[in-house]
C-alpha cells in the first residue's frame, strides 16, 4: 500500500529531510562567512589605498577627523573599538586617540587635588596641549571628547557634563545630578556661588541649596570660604581662571600616577 | 585702537603669512566695538584683521608697535583672548578706523578658538623680530619716506596667485579626501549589512553554527569595528586576539603589581601598558575584554569590579579581604582616617585606598562618619564592644 507521511518509513524520511535542512543551514552560514572573509580582504585593500593617500589628512586635520567619526557612527562602525581593528591599524586613528586618553588621565590626576576631579574642557585642552609639546599634532576639543568617551570603559568614572555652552569633565566617580549641574553653571560667572544667589536665581528653598552645596563640598569639588564678606562663599576650583596659567609638565603629570 | 591703519590686506614682498584664524573680535581696551567678526592674519611684519562680512574692511598694525602680549584663557561662556599692549601711534600714521583712543591696548577675542596656537606664533614672531631683517616697502615702516606704494605693485600679483593656488590645492586635497572617504564608507556599510545578515542566520539556527565559525565571525567584527549584532557587545570576549593579549598582560603586569602591593586600578594599567608600548596601543575596550579572560585562562592575575564600578587588576595571590584586616589595624592605631590619610600612610592611590576602606566597612570592620569635612572611617565599635 502506498500511503504518504505515515509510518516508520515516513518518520525516518522526515528526520533525514530535517537533518539535511539543518546541514544546509550550516552550509549557508559557511557560505556567507566565506563571502564576508573575501569582502573583508577587499575592504582592507580599499582602506590601505585610502590610508596611503589620506592618512596625513586624518592626523593633521581635526575637522576631517570629525567628518570621519560621524560617518563611521552613521553606518554603525566604531573605528576606536579596538587597536586591532583595520581602522586603527591602517589609519592610525587608534593610536592617536588612545594616547590622548593616557594624556587626559595624567592631567586629571595631576590636578585632582586642586579641583576635586572636575575640570573644564578648556582647561583640560590647554593642559593637554602643553603636555604634548610644540611639535605634536594639533588636538581639538572634539578629539578630547571622543577620547574621554572611550575611557569610560575602564570604569574610571569619566563623565562629560554639559554646562552652558561647553563641558565639564569629571574624572572621579562622584555622583552629580541635575541639581548639582545647575549650581555648577550658576557658579561659572564668578567662580563661586552663595546660598542666596541660588535661592534668587533658581528659586529654590534654603534646604535644597544647602544640600547641593554640602554634596559638592564632600566630593571635594567646592571649597568653603567663611571669611567672605556677607555670607559663606562656595568656590569651585574647576572654574578658577588663574589656575589655567600654571604649568604642569609632562613629568609632573606622570609622577602623579602612583 | 588708534594704532590701526587701513590696508588692502595684501602681503608685501618679503612679508610672509605665519598663521590666520577666523572668528576673531577686536576690543578697544575693554570696550566692544563694531569689529566683531573677522579673520585675523599674522605675518612676519603685521597683524591684519579683515571683516568676514565685508572684505573691503581691512586693517593692520605693525608688530613693531607691540610692547607685549598677554593670554586670557577661555572659560565657560567666554572665549580665549589675547591682550595686545601697544606703543603710542606715530604722528605720521596713515589713516585708520579710529583717529584717537584712550586705550593703549586692544583685545582679540577668539570666538572660534585657535587662541592658543595664535598666541604661540605671535610670541615667536615677537621674539624673532623677523621684520627687522626683511625690509619691505617704505609704506610699511613707521618712519616713512616720501614714496608710499612705489614698490608695492611689483610681485604682489605673484604672491597673491601663489596664495590662491595653495588655497585651491588644499581645498582640492580636502574634497578629494572627502570623496574617497564617502566611497570607503559605502563599502564599509556593505560589510555592516552583511554582518547583520549573518548574525540573523546564526540566531535562527541556534546551535548549528560551529564554535569555530563563531570565533571567525567575531574576529571579522573586531576588524571592522562592528558591534556584535547578537550580543550587542563590540565583538565580545573570546576572540583569539584577546586571549593572546590576556597572556601578554599577565607577563607585563606581574612585576608592577608586586611593586604596588598586588593591586592596580584599570586606569593605571591602561596608562602603564600603553606608555610601554609606544605604538599599536590598546583601546580601553581591548584592555577590559582581555582582562575579563584572565581568570578563565587560569592566569596569575584577575579582574575585579568593586561595587562603585571601579575596576582593578589583582594578583591571584592577593587577598583583598586579608588586606582589610591590616587596614583595620592601621585605622585603629590612628583613631580614625580619611581615604587620603590612609592612602598616604600605606603608600597607595587614593582611589584604591577608598575601595579598601569601603570594603572594610562592608565587612563590618569600619564605620563611616560622613560630613562636609569629608568621609572619615572609624573602627566599628558596635561590633567589637557588644
Amino acid at each position: 500500500m502506498h500511503r504518504r507521511g505515515v509510518g516508520a518509513g515516513a518518520i525516518a524520511k522526515k528526520k533525514l529531510a530535517e537533518a539535511k535542512y539543518k546541514e544546509r543551514g550550516t552550509v549557508l552560514a559557511e557560505d556567507q562567512l566565506a563571502q564576508m572573509s573575501k569582502q573583508l580582504d577587499m575592504f582592507k585593500t580599499n582602506l590601505e589605498e585610502f590610508a596611503s593617500k589620506h592618512k596625513q589628512e586624518i592626523r593633521k586635520n581635526p575637522e576631517f577627523r570629525v567628518q570621519f567619526q560621524d560617518m563611521c557612527a552613521t553606518i554603525g562602525v566604531d573605528p576606536l573599538a579596538s587597536g586591532k581593528g583595520f581602522w586603527s591599524e591602517m589609519l592610525g586613528v587608534g593610536d592617536f586617540y588612545y594616547e590622548l586618553g593616557v594624556q587626559i588621565i595624567e592631567v586629571c590626576l595631576a590636578l585632582k587635588h586642586r579641583n576635586g576631579g572636575l575640570i573644564t574642557l578648556e582647561e583640560l585642552h590647554q593642559q593637554v596641549l602643553k603636555g604634548r609639546g610644540k611639535f605634536a599634532q594639533d588636538v581639538s576639543q572634539d578629539d578630547l571628547i571622543r577620547a574621554i568617551k572611550k575611557l569610560k570603559a575602564l570604569g574610571t568614572g569619566f563623565c562629560i557634563i554639559p554646562v552652558g555652552g561647553t563641558y565639564l569633565i569629571q574624572s572621579v566617580p562622584a555622583e552629580l545630578n541635575m541639581d548639582h549641574t545647575v549650581v555648577l553653571q550658576l557658579a561659572e560667572k564668578n567662580g563661586y556661588v552663595t546660598v542666596s544667589e541660588i535661592k534668587a536665581s533658581l528659586k529654590w528653598e534654603t534646604e535644597r541649596a544647602r544640600q547641593v552645596l554640602e554634596h559638592l563640598l564632600k566630593e571635594g569639588l567646592a571649597w568653603l570660604d567663611l571669611q567672605a564678606p556677607g555670607e559663606a562663599h562656595y568656590w569651585l576650583p574647576a572654574l578658577f581662571t588663574d589656575l589655567y596659567s600654571q604649568e604642569i609638565t609632562a613629568e609632573e603629570a606622570r609622577e602623579a600616577l602612583p | 585702537m588708534d594704532r590701526f591703519v587701513w590696508t588692502s590686506g595684501l602681503l608685501e614682498i618679503n612679508e610672509t603669512l605665519v598663521i590666520q584664524q577666523r572668528g576673531v573680535r577686536i576690543y578697544d581696551g575693554e570696550e566692544k566695538i563694531k569689529f566683531d567678526a573677522g579673520t585675523l592674519l599674522l605675518s612676519t611684519h603685521r597683524l591684519i584683521w579683515r571683516d568676514q562680512k565685508n572684505h573691503e574692511c581691512c586693517m593692520a598694525i605693525l608688530l613693531s608697535q607691540i610692547v607685549f602680549i598677554e593670554e586670557q584663557a577661555a572659560g565657560i561662556g567666554k572665549s580665549g583672548k589675547i591682550v595686545v599692549h601697544l606703543h603710542p601711534a606715530p604722528p605720521n600714521k596713515e589713516p585708520g578706523p579710529f583717529q584717537s583712543s584712550k586705550n593703549s591696548y586692544i583685545k582679540l577675542s577668539f570666538k572660534e578658538h585657535g587662541q592658543i596656537e595664535f598666541y604661540r606664533r605671535l610670541s615667536e614672531e615677537m621674539t624673532q623680530r623677523r621684520w627687522e631683517n626683511m625690509p619691505v616697502s617704505q609704506s610699511l615702516q613707521t618712519n616713512r619716506g616720501p614714496q608710499p606704494g612705489r614698490i608695492r605693485a611689483v610681485g604682489i600679483v605673484g604672491i597673491e596667485r601663489k596664495l590662491e593656488e595653495k588655497r585651491k590645492e588644499t581645498d582640492k586635497n580636502i574634497s578629494e579626501a572627502f570623496e574617497d572617504l564617502s566611497k570607503l564608507m559605502i563599502k564599509a556599510k556593505e560589510m555592516v549589512e552583511l554582518s547583520k545578515s549573518i548574525a540573523n542566520k546564526i540566531k535562527d539556527k541556534q546551535g548549528d553554527i560551529t564554535e569555530d565559525e563563531t570565533i571567525r565571525f567575531k574576529s571579522y567584527l573586531l576588524s571592522m569595528g562592528i558591534a556584535n549584532p547578537v550580543t550587542r557587545e563590540t565583538y565580545g570576549s573570546g576572540t583569539q586576539y584577546h586571549m593572546q593579549l590576556a597572556k601578554q598582560l599577565a607577563g607585563i603586569l606581574q612585576a608592577p603589581l608586586e611593586e604596588r602591593g598586588g593591586i592596580m586600578s584599570l586606569t593605571e594599567v591602561y596608562c602603564l601598558v600603553n606608555r610601554a608600548r609606544g605604538m599599536e596601543l590598546l583601546s580601553p575596550e581591548d584592555l577590559v575584554n582581555a582582562c575579563k579572560m584572565l581568570e578563565a585562562l587560569k592566569l596569575p592575575l584577575r579582574l575585579r569590579v568593586f561595587d562603585s564600578g571601579v575596576m582593578v587588576i589583582e594578583l591571584q595571590s592577593h587577598k583583598e579581604e586579608e588586606m582589610v584586616a591590616s587596614a583595620l589595624e592601621t585605622v585603629s592605631s590612628k583613631g580614625s582616617l580619611t581615604s587620603e590619610e590612609f592612602a598616604k600612610l600605606v603608600g597607595m592611590s587614593v582611589l584604591l585606598a577608598k575601595e579598601r576602606l569601603l570594603l572594610a566597612e562592608k565587612m563590618g570592620h569600619l564605620c563611616r562618619d560622613d560630613s562636609v569635612e569629608g568621609l572619615r572611617f572609624y573602627p566599628n565599635l558596635f561590633m567589637t564592644q557588644s
